[in-house]
């Protein structure tokens, strides 16, 4: 693998992809986890510009290391990788991969452009969102999910299974992604995009047909994928949403 | 819109900057805003005398929340909440976003780009 490459390259998968590639040619066998495999599953216009590879645990360290090095990588003060000509930073958490309680053996292998990648399967990219979500209090994990299950097709009786091997709060947090789900199967209409909104007056502690919490909760959404997706609005187009939000709440409320 | 009322666009800032976030402390609301951390204190100060917010130490940090329990709360967080909603889009989602809070290495950069890839 060719690291010139490394300085036209701009998305994820991309430079992931020449990552896996150059490991692999020194016989050292890794994935991708974490938020950049949400990022290639969703075709993200976000990107925390974060790569997090989990080697096999036979790999030491040093190897790594100088298989980076070698491919003109730097290694920062602290424990990342950059590569001077490219905006990613390349971190390679201890192992092994795991989704709560669960250590994957299976993961997806993608063929990019630039040869191939090996990270998290769609279904298991779910669990680590929901993992964030649930464990590390990160509110927008739960909106990323909903992303990855719906753009990829996922496999609901395992991530139950799974949900029911962690604990009632993960089984009843997967119940509420299925049920957020449905709203995308149905013909999108006012009234639809109402009973989302009434769906989470709940979670929200708002009344939404007062102005004040209708403001609260389209403010609260601002990065839900549900709402953006049933008004037709890309994520981080936070102009066109409100707009329609303050339409919205003008023809319903 | 509301500094008028309020007596300052910082003491504006800060009770916008309390609801949107649910708590902050002064040297966040000041970097949020590019302004001196003394100016929003002196605001935070004025406001936890007259009782509209509360504040708790957290180690040598103060933390500030709107008083829930004061009688007029309700009603100043919907005028509050009709000012944002006039604010500019881009301004609006740059106060409600929340910022990361979730675990991550330590010193990593955090970085978060949008529509340049």
């Amino acid at each position: 693998m060719n690291s010139e490459l490394l300085k036209e390259v701009k998305t994820p998968e991309e430079t992931a992809s020449i990552v896996y590639e150059i490991l692999k040619s020194n016989g050292i066998d890794v994935v991708l986890t974490g938020g950049s495999c949400m990022e290639i599953y969703t075709h993200s216009n976000y990107s925390s510009y974060d790569l997090d590879f989990i080697a096999n645990p036979s790999i030491k360290s040093e190897q790594v290391r100088n298989a980076m090095i070698e491919a003109g990588f730097e290694k920062t003060k602290d424990r990342y990788f950059k590569h001077p000509d490219n905006d990613y930073y390349v971190e390679f958490p201890t192992g092994p991969v795991s989704l709560g309680n669960e250590e994957p053996k299976v993961h997806n292998e993608l063929k990019t452009h630039l040869g191939s990648l090996k990270l998290l399967t769609p279904t298991n990219c779910v669990k680590d969102r929901l993992c964030a979500y649930l464990y590390h209090d990160g509110e927008e994990c739960f909106s990323q999910a909903i992303a990855v299950a719906h753009k990829n097709e996922i496999d609901k009786e395992n991530l139950l299974n799974w949900a029911a091997k962690e604990c009632l709060e993960m089984e009843e947090t997967v119940s509420e992604l299925f049920n957020n789900l449905e709203y995308l199967d149905k013909v999108v209409d006012n009234e639809l995009i109402k009973s989302y909104l009434k769906s989470k007056e709940e979670k929200h502690k708002v009344d939404i047909s007062g102005e004040s919490d209708f403001l609260l909760l389209t403010d609260d959404l601002i990065d839900d994928y549900i709402i953006h997706e049933l008004l037709g609005v890309d994520l981080g187009d936070d102009v066109t949403y409100y707009e329609k939000m303050k339409k919205l709440y003008e023809e319903l409320l | 819109m509301l500094e008028v009322l309020l007596g300052s666009k910082n003491a504006e800032r800060v009770l916008q900057f309390i609801l949107a976030r649910n708590s902050a402390y002064a040297r966040e609301i000041a970097l949020f805003y590019d302004v001196s951390p003394s100016v929003i204190k002196k605001q935070l100060e004025k406001f936890e005398i007259g009782n509209i917010i509360v504040g708790r130490d957290i180690g040598n940090i103060r933390i500030y929340e709107l008083n829930q329990r004061n009688s007029l709360i309700k009603e100043l967080t919907a005028l509050l909440l009709k000012a944002r909603s006039n604010y500019e889009p881009d301004e609006r989602a740059r106060l409600v976003r929340k910022d990361r809070t979730r675990p991550r290495s330590k010193n990593k950069p955090l970085i978060q780009r949008r529509d340049n890839i």
